[in-house]
This record gives C-alpha cells, structure tokens and sequence, in this order.
C-alpha cells in the first residue's frame, strides 16, 4: 500500500505547543480485507505503524509511506479493499482492488487445481539413469527451457505403438498451459494403463506387466529423481478419481491406481523423506482415501487415512476425517485418540470438540465432556453444531438427573434456536420430567414442518465437509511459498536462451 | 344467506323462544344447555327466526370471542377444556335490518364436597381365539388384577368407542417413490375407515417432521396437509414417538398411536427408554406396522448408537408396544401398508373397554402391574401391561 505523504502531513495539528512538549510522531493504521465474490473474507491484515515526524517530515513529503503486506489467498477471485486511516484526525482513504489468484499456480495434488509444475535449478541436466524399461510407466516431468513434458516407457509393442510417447508443451506456454497439460498428462496416463490392459487377451499377465512395469519406474526415480515422485503420486490420485467416475473402466484400475499412491508414498517417505514432500504426499494419499469412502472402499479408505497420518500425524482434516470413519462404525474407542490428538494440533477445532464429547459420554467420561460441551457453546458455531452440542448437553444433565437444570439448558437452546425442531422435542421432554407436562405441550404444538434440511444430527452423521479442504489449503499455502523459486528459475532459464 | 322460516320450528321449539324487541328476530341456543355440564370439545348449535336475511352469528366462551356463523348449520366445535368449572356463552345474531340478540348460556360444574385423587384406569382389550375376534362377552368374563389384586370394575364398554389417533409415518430417505405412496395411501385409507366422531392426526416423519396434518376426521384434511411431501433424510423414530405421545396428552377418548417404520432409529436425541417413560404414563395404545426386510437379522449401528445398543433400541420398542397394549402388525411389503391400517381400525373397533379405580393407588409414580383374564375357553387376551400412576 502507498499512501501519499503530503496528504498524510496535511492530517497532523499544528498546534506549536504539543510539538514543542513531545516528539511528534504520525500515526497511520493500515487495513486491507480480501473479499470473495459471494462477501465472504478470505484473509485480512492490520497494521499499526509511528512515523517520528522530526525525523522523516521531508522524506515524507517528497514521496510517501509505502507497506509491503502479506496475504494468504487461494485461487480465484476476490476484491481487495484497503483503507488507510490516520486516527486522530479520522481521515481516511480507500480502495477497492480486484484481485485474481490464478490457478495455474499452485500444484496438481487435488482435483480442482489441477497443476504442478516441476522446475530445475537453471542449467541443471536432464534426468539421467532413467533407462529404457520393458514395461509402460508414466513418467511426468517439465524442465523448465524445454518443450517436452511427458516420458513414456514402453517397449511392450501390444501395449502402445511407440516406446516413448511425448506430449509437447512449448516453453512460452508453460504457466499458462499448465491445467491443459495436466490433463493431458492424466489423460496419457489413463489410455497408456487401458491400452496395456487391453494389449493381450492373458488379462493376468497384462495385469502383472503394468504392476511390474510402474513399480520398477517407481523405484528407479526414487534413486534418481525422488522428487517427482509426487506428481507422479498426484497423477495415480487423478487417475483413480477418473476410473471410479467412469462407468466401463476395467475394474482393476481404481485398485492398481490405489496400489501406487501408496507405494509412491511409502517410497518417497523412505528416499527424500522432506517435511514438504511428506505433507504433500500425506494429503494426497488423504484424499485418496475420502474418495474411496466415498466409493464404498472402506477398508481400503482406512488404511489409507492412516498412511497419510504415518507420514503427516498433523493433518487435522485427516484426524478428523479418521475419527469420523470410526465414529461411524460406533468404535468410539478408536475414535477418541485421534479427536484428542486433532485437538492437540488444531485446539480451536468445533467438530474435534463436539466429536471428542460425544466419544466421551459414549465412554462415561461424563465431566470431561461436559467441559467441552460447554467450550463449543462459548466458541460458538453453526446452528448444527451448537443444536448437538445443547443436545449432548442436555442428555448428560438428564442422565445425571439434573433435570431442572436440563429445562434451563433447553429453554434456553430453544430461544437462540427456534427452528431446531428436536430441541423443542427434548425440551418438552425435559418440562415432562419436572412435571410441566403442559408446558411442553405448548412447545410442540404445530411444531413447524421442515422439508429442506438435513437435522443436525443427520449432519453431523455424514462426512466432515471439509475433510480435504484444509489439506489443500494447506498445499496451497506451501505451493505458494515455492512460487518465487519457480520464477526466477524460468527467468534465469527465458534468459539463458 | 337464508333466515329460517317459522313454519319449520316445531311447537316446542316456539315455547321456549325469547322475543327479540322488533320481533323479527330471535334465536335458540339447542346446545349447550344451561347447567349442562360440559368438557373438552363440545358442539355449539343454534336455531335462528329472522325475517331478514342473516349477518352472522357470533359466539363468545367465558367474555372471548371464539366462532362466528355466517351459515347454516349455524354449529361450531368449541374447546372449553377440562377444568371443572361454569362457562359462559354469550350467542348474537345479526340480520340486515340491523337487529341483533343475544341468549346467554351458563353452563355447571359438577359438585365436588371432597376431592379424591383417584384415577380411572381404562384398559382396552382384544379378545380373540383361533384368530377371530370374540365380540359377545359381558363383564362379568372379565377379572383384572392390578397389582395382582383383583379389581372391581366400574364401566364396561363393547365396541365402537371413539378414538384420537395419531399415525405416525416413517418417510426417510429409503421410502422414496411408491413406498412413500403407499405408506400415505395407508394412512388415508385409516382416516377414510374412521367413524364419525373419531380423529386423526397423520405425522410424516424422517430425521425431521416432514408434514402433519392438524387432529381431523376428514379425508381431504389428509390429502392436503400431506401434499408434496418427499421422503428424504435419515431416521429418528424415538424422538417423533415421543411426539405423538405428547400429541395425544389430555385429549379426549381412546388415544391410539400406529407406527409403520422399520423401527431402526439412527438419530434420535431421546433414547426409547424416555419414550416408555412417557408411555408408562400415557393410556395411549401403540400399533407398529412392520415392513419385513431381508436385512431384518443384521446388525444396525449409527453414529450415535453401537450395534449392541441399537438392538437393544429396537428390543424396547417391541416391548413398549406390546406393553401399550398394542401389537406388532408385520407385512412382506409396504404395498400391504393399506390393508394394516385398515386392520388396526377394525381391532380397535373391536376392543372391549374396561373401567376400574386402582384399589392400592398411590401416586409414587411406581409400575402397576395389570393382568386380565377372560373367562371362556381357548381366548388368547391383549391389553397394556400395566401403567406408571403418577400424575404428569
């Protein structure tokens, strides 16, 4: 932000005597929101900045005071809005920008950024000791100054015609090509894989060729070029995202493509085991994992999910997407670890609380749970989360025949949220109990149908909505701290030629 | 708008008419009497003698205005609720010359020297050997022990006693299509079989209430309160239960609640054990039809409920139902839905009423046991198990 000294100036009193009986100092409070197109805040700063007038009046003057601020965005569109404000004399100035964070930017581990691109340092050499492999294997890489993306090996003649494919991407376009080539590289992967299938009628030997052939490639980068086997990994969740969708696909490819994330990861974690990698690795193997549970691969989902907690035990959105896999199966036992160590990595977490005091009174831990039940309603939340946590509340109290404080509870849950149909219900319940049958009459009578929404409890019954979403958040934030690097690596490499 | 005619008021009728001042106006209050003793719903009904045509007719209970008539039948269904009190009924008719009058009702109290907290208890009962309803016992077949003290009984009724019922319809997301139709098609056809002083009250229920219909004898009330009505969602049958119970609190007559649900509860906020609290309480007899299902024998769980509890969720249900009074109606498929409703209706129909005044009441709000037995031979006998006697 710049903002315009003389200006600034013109906002200081003139009083001689204030002067005179201490330093004058500017004082200037800086704002800017970061607004989504449906006025949502995205992420926001404030500063507060003193400016010693006696020592800087003429720099100021000449020019200005300029702010270098810092904001975490995903990708899309927002409308900065800035405001410069100098408080004692209320004068204001402010902006409204608008803002587009591309996609292209940010690296392919989940589906709705479909990107990655993976740079040298400038001069590097092309990947070496990456022979001619006997059976086909995608193998992603862009370097940067040249116009190849895509290598693949085969030399199985019934699998492709060719032994090495190429996909080209000229240099000028590699940024603003990057979702295309994406695409291309999933779609290659996905043909390369149903056409080895196909190559021979021995369903079986095809089936072991591909596996073979992808885990020698796998572990052949891993000696060589450990670092892209993340988008390789990427590529595999891809791939398995589009057999699951796609009606026909032999049935073998969603479980191959589930087999190499894994193996990707387990690899990658064992030869370039970087905190960055791991995460990456980590929440991709996360999202695997949700999608297959999604798809009704269950065992499989879990065994994923606790993959990616070996390599990233900090994932909150995967703790709690775990939790809830357990918390659905009524292994409340197994559940409970899990929430606590969500809470232990995000202590802010609504669902970990609400989660964690349900496990809790399933297990008669009935104080603990009590606590946090309270916590969730202090913090405050969406109205289905607050309707459970007043319902679990008001079970606990009932159960420990706490009845007339119960009523209070509830009365008081039905005052801040009178649409909750079953907080009407328990609370007539409740008066029942106390002996004010009458007065819970009164409660339920035309009680208001709701066909629209979910309950609360069904909510809270179906998957965390954003199991994933701090995952890619997350990524996004760390593909973002890489950008600078992949920058000046392909400046220094446009200007090398 | 039509006056009424002298010609068509009998002798009697203009015998106890008061004149209104022109003359051409009057008006006779048919019910209620005054003195009467009234309580619960009652019918307001009025004969009126206008030589110009009516405005309306406008009744007030105890100084608040409560109906207005603007056509024949001039009758109204009027609450005056059960406390035992006199009521005041102040009737005026208006007609387009502008005269109006006005007949004043009081209605009685009973008398009470020495209140005794004593509760009737009534037991419905089905009597039937090798299947059939046995329809022509008296009263003195039956012995009811309450306690296992035997009871003296102070009414007994046969047959056709009014009912409120609530029909309680489980429309979660699995009863989407022709198995939501059927089921409401169940409901209506239980309404359309109802007899004339009977009401129903039919409640779509899923994770949520979906729609309800006010308490109604009307076919057409149903239809319309139900219209558009989609199932979706999960399942939460003990808190919806719970709700017709307290539905039916204080209301008048054979209280009657028919579940038609696979009974499988994944999210209740009331666990069945605090609806069978409310049972033990209520008179309410509970009729559960049962769509069989292939997965009958596996094991249900939830989130919020383990497998253990789950089975033993729907083992309580069995037992309230049972408990209430009521029974377990099993069908193949929801296309049965219709003819168990109908079913029920006619049990109920067919129940024998039994008055009796607890001869250990104690109001400790400890379970009676209740026995019946029927003298005759080979009769199998099903009434509620027994009733919690504290006052709610």
């Amino acid at each position: 932000m710049e903002v315009d000294g003389v200006s600034l100036l013109d906002a200081l009193p003139t009083d001689e005597s204030d002067e005179m009986s201490q330093p004058q100092r500017l004082r200037l409070e800086l704002h800017v929101y970061a607004m989504t197109p449906d006025h949502q805040l995205a992420g926001s700063w404030s500063h507060r900045i003193r400016l010693p007038i006696s020592e800087l009046r003429e720099p100021l003057a000449a020019g200005g005071v300029r702010f270098a601020g810092h904001l975490e965005l995903p990708t899309g569109d927002f409308e900065l809005r800035l405001l410069a404000l100098e408080p004692k004399s209320q004068r204001f100035a402010l902006r409204h920008l608008d803002l587009t964070v591309p996609a292209s930017l940010t690296p392919p581990l989940f589906p709705d950024a479909d990107t990655w691109i993976q740079v040298r340092e400038p001069g590097a050499a092309p990947p070496t000791g990456i022979p001619a492999i006997d059976r086909p294997a995608a193998l992603p890489v862009l370097r940067a100054g040249q116009t190849h993306l895509l290598w693949f090996h085969n030399t199985n003649p019934e699998a492709i015609p060719r032994s090495a494919r190429w996909l080209p991407v000229s240099e000028a376009d590699a940024i603003a090509a990057a979702d295309t080539v994406s695409a291309q590289a999933l779609e290659a992967l996905c043909e390369l894989e149903s056409q080895t299938l196909a190559a021979s009628e021995d369903r079986l030997r095809s089936r072991t060729w591909m596996k073979s052939g992808q885990e020698r490639v796998i572990e052949q980068l891993a000696a060589t070029e450990p670092e892209s086997l993340i988008p390789l990994l990427a590529l595999h969740v891809a791939a398995h995202d589009r057999y699951v969708k796609q009606p026909g696909s032999d049935p073998f490819l969603p479980g191959s493509s589930r087999e190499r994330s894994l193996m990707l990861a387990e690899v990658y974690t064992r030869q370039a085991p970087r905190a960055v990698g791991r995460s990456l690795a980590a929440s991709a193997l996360a999202e695997v994992g949700v999608a297959i549970d999604r798809a009704g691969l269950w065992i499989a989902s879990r065994r994923m999910l606790e993959e990616s907690l070996t390599l990233d035990p900090d994932q909150a959105s995967t703790l709690l997407y775990l939790a809830y896999w357990h918390q659905r199966r009524a292994a409340t036992d197994d559940a409970v670890p899990l929430l606590r160590q969500l809470l232990a990595v995000a202590p802010q977490s609504l669902q970990g609380k609400l989660r964690l005091a349900h496990g809790l009174a399933q297990q008669g831990q009935t104080s603990e749970a009590d606590r946090l039940l309270r916590q969730v309603l202090h913090q405050g939340g969406s109205d289905w989360m607050l309707t459970i946590a007043y319902q679990e509340l008001a079970r606990l109290l009932l159960a420990q025949q706490r009845d007339d404080e119960a009523v209070s509870l509830l009365a008081g849950a039905v005052a801040h949220l009178p649409s909750q149909q079953r907080l009407r219900i328990q609370l007539a319940y409740a008066l029942d109990r106390v002996g004010k049958g009458h007065r819970g009459s009164e409660i339920v009578t035309a009680l208001p149908a709701d066909r629209g929404r979910p309950s609360p409890r069904n909510l809270y019954s179906q998957r965390p909505q954003t199991a994933g979403n701090d995952g890619r958040q997350a990524l996004q934030r760390r593909a973002m701290a890489r950008l600078p690097l992949l920058t000046q690596a392909l400046d220094q490499t446009k200007g090398s030629r | 708008m039509r006056s009424v005619g002298i010609r068509g008021l009998t002798a009697a009728l203009l015998a106890v008419m008061v004149t209104s001042a022109a003359g051409a106006l009057d008006l006779f209050v048919r019910s209620p009497r005054d003195g009467q003793v009234v309580f619960g719903e009652i019918d307001v009904e009025v004969e009126v003698l206008s030589a110009a045509p009516l405005v309306e007719i406008t009744v007030s209970l105890d100084g608040e205005p409560t109906a207005r008539l603007i056509a024949e039948p001039y009758r109204a269904r009027i609450n005056v609720g059960q406390d035992n009190r006199a009521h005041t009924f102040e009737i005026t008719a208006t007609n387009t010359d502008g005269e109006t009058v006005t007949r004043r009702i009081v209605t009685g109290a009973i008398a009470v020297n020495d209140e005794v907290d004593l509760e009737l208890q009534q037991l419905y009962v089905t009597v039937t050997h090798s299947g059939a309803s046995v329809l022509d016992l008296d009263a003195a077949a039956f012995e009811v022990e309450d306690d296992n003290h035997r009871q003296t009984l102070v009414t007994f009724e046969r047959g056709d006693v009014p009912l409120t019922a609530v029909l309680l319809v489980d429309s979660s997301h699995s009863m989407q299509g022709e198995a939501l139709k059927s089921a409401l098609a169940g409901a209506q056809a239980f309404v359309t079989s109802m007899a004339e002083l009977d009401q129903a009250k039919v409640i779509v229920f899923s994770d949520r209430l979906l729609a309800a219909t006010p308490f109604t004898g009307e076919p057409a009330a149903v239809s319309e309160g139900l219209a558009g009505v989609a199932a979706s969602g999960g399942t939460a049958v003990h808190d919806h239960l719970y709700l017709a119970l307290k539905e039916l609190d204080g209301r008048q007559g054979r209280q009657v609640i028919v579940l038609l649900s696979d009974g499988i509860d994944g999210e209740s906020v009331l666990d069945m054990v605090d609806v069978a609290w409310k049972a033990g309480r209520s008179p309410s007899l509970i009729y559960w039809i049962r769509p069989s299902s292939p997965n009958r024998t596996d094991t249900h769980y939830s989130i919020w409920r383990n497998a253990e509890t789950s089975q033993r969720e729907l083992d309580r249900l069995e037992h309230l139902v049972k408990t209430s009074g009521g029974r377990i109606r099993e069908i193949e498929h929801i296309g049965q839905a219709p003819e168990a409703f109908r079913e029920i209706l006619r049990e109920l129909r067919e129940q024998y009423v039994l008055g009796y005044y607890p001869s250990l009441n104690r109001n400790d709000g400890a379970w009676h046991d209740v026995r019946v037995k029927v003298r005759a031979p080979g009769v199998r006998v099903r009434t509620r198990g027994g009733y919690v006697d504290d006052e709610l």
